[in-house]
Formats: C-alpha cells, sequence, structure tokens
C-alpha cells in the first residue's frame, strides 16, 4: 500500500551541458538528494515538475502517470499537483503572507470566496504564522520565510513534496531550530517528499534515505548508515565524514 | 587629496554632457521675451496642434502598451535565439531615420501599398489622423517593447514555475504575478515611448502628410511656423516641452504610486 | 613576440607602405592639373531649381576648374529663415520676390536680379482620377496636395485659386489633403499615388511625364519670378559675380529654357 503511494521515475534529458540519466523509486519517505555543485540536483526537481523538457520520460506518482515519452503524455506543471519550494523560497514580494498563501488556494479551485479564507486561515495556523499574515513578505526573516513557502505548497495537498535547499538560505543559529520545525512537517506527511542538500548533518536529520547525485546521474542510493559503511564514489567519503560541512561547528 | 581630486574629474566629465544637454532647452525658454512667449501662444496653429498631439500620442500610447505588454511578455518567455532574433528585428524602427520610416509604412500602407488595396481599396491609409497614431506606434513601440521585455526577464523565473505548480492559469500568472512585479519597468518603457510619439516628425510628414487640425502635431507645426517666423516656432516649441515635462512627470508619479502600492 | 622582430619590422614597413599609397592617391586627386588653392563658392538656391542648377555648375566647373562649388537646395523660405540667423553663403537665388526682398531689406544681399521666370502647373496621377482632364475637374478629385503658404509655390497657388473665383478656391481647399513644404514633396506624393492631384512648378511637371498635366490658361497662370542676388557677407564676391554673370548669360539662359522655365523676354499677358 504504501509502495504504491510513492514516486517513480526514469528520466533521460540533455539540459545545456549537462546530460542527466536517473532511474529511481521511493515510497511515501522522505528523500533527500545530495550532491557537489553543478550535479544537476535542482534541474532534477525542474524535470520532476515538468519544467524543463526531457528526451524520455517516464514518470508515476502515487497512482497517476505524469509523463511517459512512448505514450506522449506529457502533463503541464500545472496539473501535476506536486509541492515546490525553490531555494530562497520564490513567496511573491508584491503579495502579503495571506495574500500568497491564498494565491495558492486561489489558483487551483474556483471554489466560494469565503471557504478558500477560511482554507487560507487554516493554513496559516497550521504553520504558526498567524500573527504574519499582512506583512509584506519581504521583511520576513529566513525562518518564517520558509514556513510561508512550505504553508504556501502544503495548502493544496499536493501528491508529492520538493525542497531545493530549504536551510542554506539561513544562517547558522537559525538552521537548527527551523531544521527541527522543517522534520516535523515532514513527518506529518503522507506523501512522497525530496529534498535537496549539500549539507550532510541536514541529510543525515530529514530523510529515511539519502540519493547521491553526480554529473547527472545516481551514483549511489541508501541508508545514511550504508553510505557510511560501504561509500562508492570520492564524494560519498567526504560527505558521510563531513569534512564538507559547515554546520558541524554550530553543533 | 587625491581622492576628493579623482571624485570632482568624474563628476566634472559628466557635467559637461549635461551642461550640454541642458543648455539648448535653456536657450530655447531664455532667447526670447516674454512677450514673444504670449505672442506664439496665440498664433493659429498652436491650439489645434495641441489637441492634435495630445489626443494622436494618447491614442498610439494605448495601442503601444495593450499590444506592446503580451508582446514583451512572449519575449521575454521565448527560447534565448528565436526570441533575440525577433527582438532585434522589433528594434530596426529605431535605427531607420524616420522620414525612411515614413516611406516604408506609405510602401505598406499607402494607395498603392503591399497592404494598401485591403485597408483601403479607393483610396489610401495616409493622409488621415489613423495615419498619424500609425507613424507614432511606428517609432515608439520598440522603446517600450524593449524596457517592458528587460523588465520581464529581470523577474525570477522560479515565481513562474512556483504559481504553475499551483495550477494558475498562464493568463493568472500573467496579470497577477508578471504585471505587478514589471510595471516600475512597463511605466518606464511607456514614459520612453510617449514623448518619442510627441516629438516624432519625419514619419508623420512623409505618411500623414500635414494639415491643420487633421495630421499637423506640435513638432509639424513648429516647423511650418519656422519657415517664417522663428520668434512664433520657439514659442510653439517652449509648449511642446512644456507638454513633454508634464507628461514625465505624471509618469514618474504614478510609478512611485505603483512601487508603494503594488 | 619577443623572438620575432624582424617580422614586426616587416609588418610595420607593410603598414607604411600602405599608408603612402593612400596618401599619395588622395593627394594626385587634387593637383593634376593647375597648383592653385580651391575656392569654394556656395550657392542657397530654391529647390525647384535643383536639376538646372547642377546642370549648369556642371558648365561652370568646366570653364572654372579650381573652384569647387557647392549648392544648397530648400524652399525659399527655408534659405531665407537660415540667412536671416547667419548662414554664410555667396549666392542667393529664390523663387519669388517676397522673400528676396525682405533680405534686400534688412541689407543681406546687394541688389537682385531677375534671372528667369515659372510658371504653375497641376499635375495628376492617371490611374487614380483619369477623369480629371481640365481645371475645373480639379474639385472633384479626393486628394490635393498643395504647398504651405510660406513656401513660394504655395503662394502662388494661393494667388491662382484667388483668380479662378470664390466657389472654386473653396471647393479646392475641402480636398486638400496635406500642405507641403516644397514643390518637390508634392511631387513625390502624387507619384508615389498618394495625392491624386498637386500643384507643382511647370519644371516640375516636366520632369515627371508619366503624371498627366493639366492645362492652365496663360492669362490665369501666375508669373512666378526668380530673383538672384550675391549675399553683402559673400567670402567670394569675385566668383558669385561670375556665377550670376554665367546664369544670366546666353549659356546659362539656353540651359534654363531647355529646362522648361520661361525666358525673361516672353511676355504672356496677365490677368492684372
Amino acid at each position: 500500500m504504501r509502495k504504491q503511494r510513492g514516486l517513480h521515475m526514469n528520466i533521460s534529458a540533455q539540459v545545456g551541458s549537462l546530460e542527466v540519466e536517473v532511474a529511481l523509486g521511493m515510497g511515501s519517505e522522505t528523500l533527500v538528494l545530495a550532491g557537489p555543485n553543478g550535479a544537476g540536483k535542482t534541474t532534477l526537481l525542474l524535470l520532476l515538475l515538468g519544467a524543463l523538457p526531457c528526451k524520455k520520460a517516464h514518470i508515476q506518482i502515487g497512482e497517476t502517470l505524469v509523463a511517459d515519452s512512448a505514450s506522449n503524455l506529457h502533463v503541464p506543471t500545472e496539473d501535476r499537483h506536486i509541492g515546490y519550494v525553490p531555494q530562497e523560497y520564490a513567496l511573491f514580494p508584491h503579495l502579503s503572507v495571506r495574500e500568497n498563501v491564498a494565491f495558492a488556494l486561489r489558483s487551483r479551485s474556483s471554489q466560494k470566496k469565503s471557504l478558500v479564507e477560511k482554507q487560507v486561515e487554516a493554513a496559516l495556523q497550521n504553520f504558526g504564522i498567524a500573527a504574519l499574515a499582512d506583512k509584506k513578505t519581504c521583511i520576513l526573516s529566513g525562518g518564517e520565510k520558509q514556513r510561508v513557502a512550505l504553508s504556501r505548497a502544503l495548502s493544496l495537498k499536493p501528491h508529492a513534496l520538493l525542497l531545493d535547499e530549504p536551510l542554506s538560505a539561513l544562517d547558522i543559529c537559525t538552521r537548527k531550530s527551523t531544521r527541527e520545525f522543517l522534520l516535523g512537517t515532514l513527518k506529518n506527511l503522507s506523501v512522497p517528499s525530496i529534498v535537496v542538500t549539500h549539507d550532510a548533518a541536514e541529510a543525515r536529520m530529514l530523510g529515511q534515505r539519502i540519493a547521491i547525485m553526480e554529473s547527472g546521474k545516481i551514483t549511489q542510493m541508501d541508508t545514511w548508515e550504508a553510505l557510511s559503511k560501504n561509500p562508492k564514489s570520492a564524494f560519498v567519503e567526504a560527505f558521510v565524514s563531513g569534512s564538507n560541512c559547515l554546520t558541524h561547528k554550530c553543533e | 587629496m587625491r581622492l576628493k581630486f579623482q571624485k570632482y574629474i568624474l563628476h566634472a566629465v559628466g557635467f559637461s554632457l549635461a551642461a550640454f544637454l541642458m543648455f539648448p532647452v535653456l536657450a530655447l525658454f531664455v532667447a526670447s521675451a516674454p512677450h514673444g512667449l504670449l505672442a506664439g501662444l496665440q498664433h493659429p496653429l498652436v491650439w489645434p496642434a495641441l489637441r492634435l498631439s495630445i489626443f494622436t500620442t494618447s491614442s498610439s500610447l494605448l495601442v503601444v502598451v495593450l499590444l506592446g505588454t503580451p508582446l514583451a511578455w512572449s519575449l521575454a518567455q521565448s527560447k534565448r535565439t528565436t526570441g533575440q532574433l525577433v527582438e532585434t528585428l522589433l528594434q530596426l524602427p529605431l535605427v531607420i531615420p524616420p522620414s525612411v520610416a515614413g516611406i516604408a509604412m506609405l510602401l505598406a500602407f499607402g494607395s498603392r501599398g503591399l497592404l494598401g488595396a485591403l485597408v483601403h481599396p479607393m483610396g489610401t491609409s495616409a493622409f488621415t489622423t489613423a495615419a498619424v497614431v500609425m507613424a507614432q506606434v511606428f517609432v515608439s513601440a520598440p522603446l517600450f517593447i524593449q524596457s517592458a521585455s528587460s523588465a520581464f526577464r529581470r523577474m525570477d523565473s522560479k515565481l513562474i514555475v512556483v504559481a504553475q505548480t499551483f495550477g494558475a492559469s498562464p493568463f493568472r500568472i500573467f496579470f497577477r504575478v508578471a504585471l505587478p512585479l514589471a510595471l516600475p519597468g512597463l511605466a518606464a518603457g511607456a514614459a520612453l515611448s510617449w514623448s518619442r510619439a510627441l516629438g516624432e516628425f519625419g514619419a508623420t510628414l512623409m505618411f500623414a502628410g500635414n494639415l491643420e487640425g487633421k495630421t499637423q502635431t506640435l513638432p509639424l507645426a513648429i516647423y511650418t511656423a519656422f519657415q517664417t517666423d522663428i520668434g512664433a516656432a520657439q514659442a510653439i516649441s517652449i509648449i511642446l516641452v512644456l507638454v513633454a515635462f508634464a507628461l514625465l512627470l505624471l509618469v514618474k508619479v504614478f510609478m512611485k504610486k505603483a512601487e508603494k502600492n503594488p | 613576440m619577443k623572438n620575432n622582430p624582424s617580422l614586426l619590422a616587416s609588418c610595420l614597413q607593410k603598414m607604411g607602405l600602405c599608408a603612402a599609397l593612400l596618401l599619395g592617391s588622395n593627394c594626385t586627386c587634387q593637383n593634376s592639373t593647375t597648383p592653385a588653392q580651391q575656392e569654394k563658392l556656395v550657392v542657397f538656391a530654391a529647390a525647384s531649381l535643383r536639376e538646372v542648377f547642377n546642370t549648369m555648375g556642371e558648365s561652370f566647373r568646366r570653364a572654372h576648374p579650381n573652384v569647387e562649388l557647392a549648392f544648397h537646395f530648400a524652399g525659399s523660405q527655408e534659405l531665407r529663415a537660415q540667412m536671416e540667423y547667419g548662414a554664410v553663403a555667396d549666392v542667393f537665388a529664390s523663387a519669388d520676390l517676397h522673400h528676396m526682398e525682405r533680405l534686400a531689406q534688412q541689407g543681406y544681399v546687394h541688389t537682385p536680379t531677375i534671372f528667369t521666370q515659372n510658371k504653375l502647373a497641376v499635375v495628376v496621377e492617371k490611374a487614380s482620377a483619369p477623369h480629371i482632364q481640365t481645371l475645373a475637374d480639379v474639385p472633384s478629385a479626393s486628394r490635393i496636395v498643395v504647398g504651405i503658404a510660406e513656401v513660394p509655390v504655395g503662394q502662388y497657388t494661393l494667388q491662382l485659386l484667388t483668380q479662378m473665383g470664390e466657389a472654386f478656391k473653396t471647393g479646392i481647399e475641402a480636398k486638400i489633403v496635406s500642405r507641403e513644404f516644397s514643390a518637390k514633396q508634392i511631387l513625390a506624393k502624387v507619384r508615389m499615388g498618394e495625392a491624386q492631384v498637386g500643384f507643382v512648378y511647370w519644371t516640375d511637371a516636366l520632369s515627371a511625364p508619366e503624371l498627366a498635366v493639366v492645362p492652365i490658361p496663360d492669362n490665369l497662370n501666375p508669373v512666378a519670378q526668380y530673383p538672384i542676388a550675391i549675399l553683402r557677407n559673400s567670402p567670394h564676391p569675385l566668383l558669385a559675380q561670375a556665377w550670376v554673370r554665367f546664369v544670366l548669360s546666353e549659356a546659362g539662359q539656353s540651359i534654363l529654357e531647355s529646362a522648361g522655365f520661361v525666358p525673361l523676354e516672353a511676355k504672356h499677358p496677365t490677368g492684372n
């Protein structure tokens, strides 16, 4: 049952000078996607969203097939029901917090105004940002922005959630508390989620499994323990040993 | 000491150009006596030309903004090579001399023009007030399109992807996300476009002709007056400069308001 | 770079040779026959004189090889405005007496002499208006182009219309779609088919044989008298005199006549 509600992808694409070839399957878990800069992590997220063209693709989310090049199926981004929180959150700068969340809800449903308002209030409450409702997004702190972005993405009950470096925009001290909050949110989700990070401590904490992406390909995908015991590439070795992690100093 | 000196040099170099630009405008205002200006205001060509200029430039601005904004949006979203090629072509009216633009419009829309027979089977599009608007649109639209498309490009592309994940339609993204964010750039482009249209002369003379009340805009009136009475030409020129200045101020005020309440 | 001083030297040598060739060819162009300094003669002339003065200029240059002849053609009113604001020229040839007299009054020119005459012609674009055969038919055109009142051709047109009577004048004015700044512009618009009828000079009509010409009775057609004068601030008064002499000479007059200008001796009966 849980496996059926997962995410399965088989993607082959050429984006700029990078050739991306990824085939993986996951359940309703949190998968961490880690790798060096330029490996294609953000690109993979965009490919999953359908925002970039693929040469060949077969993507299934839950029970829905959203892409299948064999049958010329390419569901547009608007209909894939995937929540997306980019690096630096992409909040609409000209709208307040409430309007940001309302934008998401109004875009999808054509429900009555009063119903949407109720949903907006509920979403704000759930993420503890009701007090910020009328503030403009540019004055929020990093942690507050992340809550708004998550609230916005999750208010539509997506079938999958993609987070791109959710904590890298935060200063080291905010990171810890925000990481706890994020972990709680992810644990309460019942849909597959992919978190991109280059920070080993985050990877270890947030994901059940970690997929290492290098030069457009997944070189290893396993639990943290398995990766530590059996690193298959130089990057993985450095990654698990924590030598490219800056946050250790704060611990 | 050396640091201050270098700062002064930089300011002085820039100031010399600013002075060169301001001086003729100053001379326009100062080199005529006040009664000369009043006499100029009473010149029979002035008021019909002023009304016509305001009417035609407002119409051409409306056309340019209504049609140019979606065009700029399409250009900003298109793939690099096609988009850049089309954009370069769209800038051609800027480098063509205005009178050449006028001839080109005659060849396209005139009585023997390519589209002339379709638009006006019994006559010509030339010599009409609509022709004035057409000439103004032709020379001023590229300025708006350039400004607008770079304003759209400056937008964070992730905002669009995120909006799409919410299921927002292309209309919703255009009207609710792109337009409000690009508004300052659009307003700046509109100001440039409007002032270019206000000063348009060569293409108008060639394509629309020169008839009081119908096609004689302020620049044409100035040139007509200049034929015999430079004083009158000067007075009408001052009016044109004042109108242009007022329009630019109007746009700046609008822009500031837009920035405060997006 | 460091190891090829000879290469650099030979490059420089070649560049030097090229430069010398270029300069030399320029030099030979200028002083082929006479070592005398080139004098420049600037003639401001009405736009209607463009072709005929260019032809006359060729003859003049053959007779005066060390003279650089420069023409500036524009509407007579424009040229007068430029001279009033300090433009430097040697000779002014106007298409009407009015602008010349104003300049003479203000002391810009020496006494002018009338050197030729012109008359008006009504040109018609055959394809779009085949029904316009006589002057009386002209008000039935849908697009007529004339000159602005300040340009000589426009002023003469006004005279003609007044002579033809109030009804005719109103009829024509209702069909005017544009007032141009020179006769050449009027001609161009008719030739392009944008205007059906244009009021231009007879000499312009001759240069556009594809257009039909509506005959204007001589007793109604205004006589356009063209005066020529030497400017008081001319830097080359002797040369200016030579040009004026040439224009008034038999040779000059015959060139004017073959271009369609009305010779001075021909006196046709005027309306008033």
